[in-house]
């Protein structure tokens, strides 16, 4: 892992590249994505959509599925990209731990004045959550959309019922993802939180910020510098 | 003019020439125990014989209940065979052409393929049909077919029970291919119908088979082998499709009969075949990333 303190900058090294890729891949094709599946239900032109300046392609079916398709691409890319990267580097502070929903709870309480938030490690309990949120959707989003291509393909037939289930939940994961990413997205409307915003442009985060909120990972990322032989110069 | 045969009509042809052979030779109706499987049937529809006399319309009408209407004017709810007429000019004076017009059971049927709720289905005997308890009337159906075909009915059907949540209009209704009786081994109402033995019906292989036959006896044209990558009815006529469609196009008719009409599945073929090899184009990016870490150096990445 590529995480440090930078204590020159006074920064935090959070996020790599390739984490950035992967973030900035998956918002852009999942937007795309949300955009052009909406295109695939008759609503465009029903709710006069395609009325709106600029829009009028919206309700070419053809137009909207090969943005579907293209999208659905770098989405299935960035995502198996992704699950790989877990699997070779064990990183796995992104994924939820027991007590999550309980934290979660009370770092929102936090933020309203109520109580004092917990100590947080690299994520914040609800980042954990909303990781599993929206990953899941997704996941559940590229296995139904495989069926939906594969079935699609000529001379192939899928057993109807298949198709049939595979589709209600391509639906139901849509539903569910769009209320994940508004969630994720309303997360920046409060303050504490946009001091993450940098992590996924320069891959680096304020000092203070993380002394004071993101403790736990502070403590690992110190004891990680001094037990390396290399990097204890830095500081 | 012959057409050139496809990939798949040689496939079905190696594979079962002795079939379609006797099938073709009798040119008789020949009906399909369904419960056999996987075999689908198909329909010839011969414009060379039909003399636009409207019984297999009159017959469509009472099987499927509907209000009978004797002259209608075109697929509608209640009306899912529609018979036109055009004159054609030909060499040899002047030509009336009638074509009766329906849904075509595409092999790859964009309007089940492309439906949001997956209740539009190809059904292993190869009719296509929309389940009409579930449908929502969005009309995208026909709007990917390449003919216009599902009509839509409104106020009725499943959207009635969500109301008032704004999702749906009525219900798509079309040709079902008599399914129903297809399955009970018989054949549908407008092929029993006709006086004139102009609709034939069989196993596809085998109308396919008889629709080329028919063509190069005649020295005449097919229709729907090639159409939208493939369908399950096969007109047969002596005048160009082309100038069939011309002449309807002049007459403001609908469904239009465009050769080599196109089908939207087919634009996205490409794309398909690279997205079911993205995951694993994402496993061995990730794979080769990780190693050049390791030969690198963490330092490399940043
Ligand atoms: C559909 C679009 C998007 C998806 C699917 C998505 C997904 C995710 C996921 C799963 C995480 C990790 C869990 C979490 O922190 O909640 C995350 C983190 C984050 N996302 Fe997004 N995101 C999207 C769009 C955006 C946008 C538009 C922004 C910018 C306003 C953004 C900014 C961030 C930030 C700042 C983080 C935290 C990074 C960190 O903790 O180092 N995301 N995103
Ligand atoms: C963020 C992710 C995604 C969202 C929000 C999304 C949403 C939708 C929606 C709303 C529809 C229309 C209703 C339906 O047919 O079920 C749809 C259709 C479809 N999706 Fe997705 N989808 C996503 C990802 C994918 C992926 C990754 C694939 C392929 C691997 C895929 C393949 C398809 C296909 C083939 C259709 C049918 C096209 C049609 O009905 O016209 N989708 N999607
Ligand atoms: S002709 Fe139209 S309605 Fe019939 S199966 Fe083909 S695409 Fe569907
Ligand atoms: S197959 Fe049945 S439903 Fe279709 S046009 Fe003929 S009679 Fe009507
Ligand atoms: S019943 Fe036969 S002859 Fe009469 S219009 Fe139909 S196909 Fe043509």
């Amino acid at each position: 892992m590529s995480d440090r303190i930078l204590w020159k900058e006074g920064k935090v090294k959070r996020q790599s590249l390739s984490s950035i890729l992967v973030h900035w891949s998956v918002a852009l094709s999942t937007f795309v994505l949300i955009f052009s599946g909406f295109g695939q239900l008759p609503m465009y032109k029903r709710f006069g959509i395609v009325n709106l300046p600029g829009l009028a392609w919206a309700g070419d079916y053809p137009l909207t599925l090969k943005m579907h398709y293209l999208a659905a691409i770098v989405l299935t890319l960035a995502v198996f990209y992704h699950l790989t990267e877990i699997v070779l580097t064990k990183d796995f502070d992104l994924f939820p731990k027991k007590g999550d929903l309980r934290e979660a709870v009370k770092i929102l309480l936090a933020m309203v004045g109520i109580g004092k938030e917990p100590p947080s490690d690299k994520y914040l309990a609800e980042q954990r959550l909303s990781y599993a949120f929206i990953g899941s959707n997704l996941f559940i989003l590229i296995l139904t959309g495989m069926l939906k291509v594969y079935k699609n393909l000529p001379g192939i037939t899928v057993n109807n019922a298949l198709v049939l289930w595979a589709t209600q939940l391509h639906n139901l994961a849509t539903v569910l993802l769009v209320l994940g990413v508004l969630g994720h997205l309303a997360a920046f409307i409060a303050k504490p939180n946009r001091k993450l915003l940098p992590a996924l442009f320069t891959g680096k985060v304020d000092l203070a910020y993380v002394q004071k909120r993101h403790s736990l990972w502070f403590k690992r990322l110190e004891r990680q510098a001094s037990s390396s032989q290399d990097s204890r110069h830095i500081g | 003019m012959a057409q050139p045969i496809s990939r798949r009509e040689f496939l079905k042809r190696s594979a079962s020439a002795v079939a379609a052979g006797t099938a073709a030779a009798s040119g008789l109706a020949t009906t399909v125990q369904a419960a056999s499987g996987a075999k689908r049937v198909g329909m010839v529809i011969d414009l060379t014989l039909c003399d636009g006399c409207n019984e297999c319309s009159l017959a469509c009408q009472r099987k499927n209940g509907h209000p009978i209407n004797p002259n209608p004017q075109g697929l509608t709810p209640e009306n899912y065979l529609y018979v036109q007429s055009v004159s054609i000019d030909t060499p040899s004076g002047t030509q009336e052409v009638h074509i009766p017009r329906k849904c075509m059971h595409c092999d790859d049927p964009a309007c089940a393929g492309l439906c949001p709720f997956s209740i539009n289905t190809k059904t292993p005997e190869g009719p296509v049909v929309i389940n009409e308890d579930y449908c929502l009337g969005g009309q995208k159906c026909k709007a990917v077919c390449p003919w216009g075909i599902p009509q839509l009915k409104k106020g009725v059907g499943f959207y009635k029970k969500l109301e008032p949540l704004p999702f749906g209009a009525g219900v798509m209704y079309k040709c079902d291919g008599c399914i129903d009786l297809v399955r009970a081994g018989e054949a549908p109402a407008c092929v029993t119908a006709c006086p004139q033995g102009a609709i034939k019906f069989g196993s596809q292989e085998a109308m396919r088979a008889y629709a080329h036959e028919r063509a190069a006896a005649i020295s005449g044209y097919v229709y729907g082998d090639q159409e939208a990558g493939g369908t399950s009815t096969y007109y047969v006529s002596a005048v160009p499709f082309a100038a069939i469609d011309a002449a309807l196009a002049v007459q403001g008719e609908q469904p239009r009969m465009p050769v080599n009409a196109e089908n939207v599945l087919h634009g996205v073929n490409g794309m398909a075949q690279a997205l079911l090899i993205a995951p694993v184009a994402g496993i061995f990016a990730a794979g080769f990333a990780a190693h050049k870490k390791l030969t690198k150096g963490d330092e490399a990445n940043e």
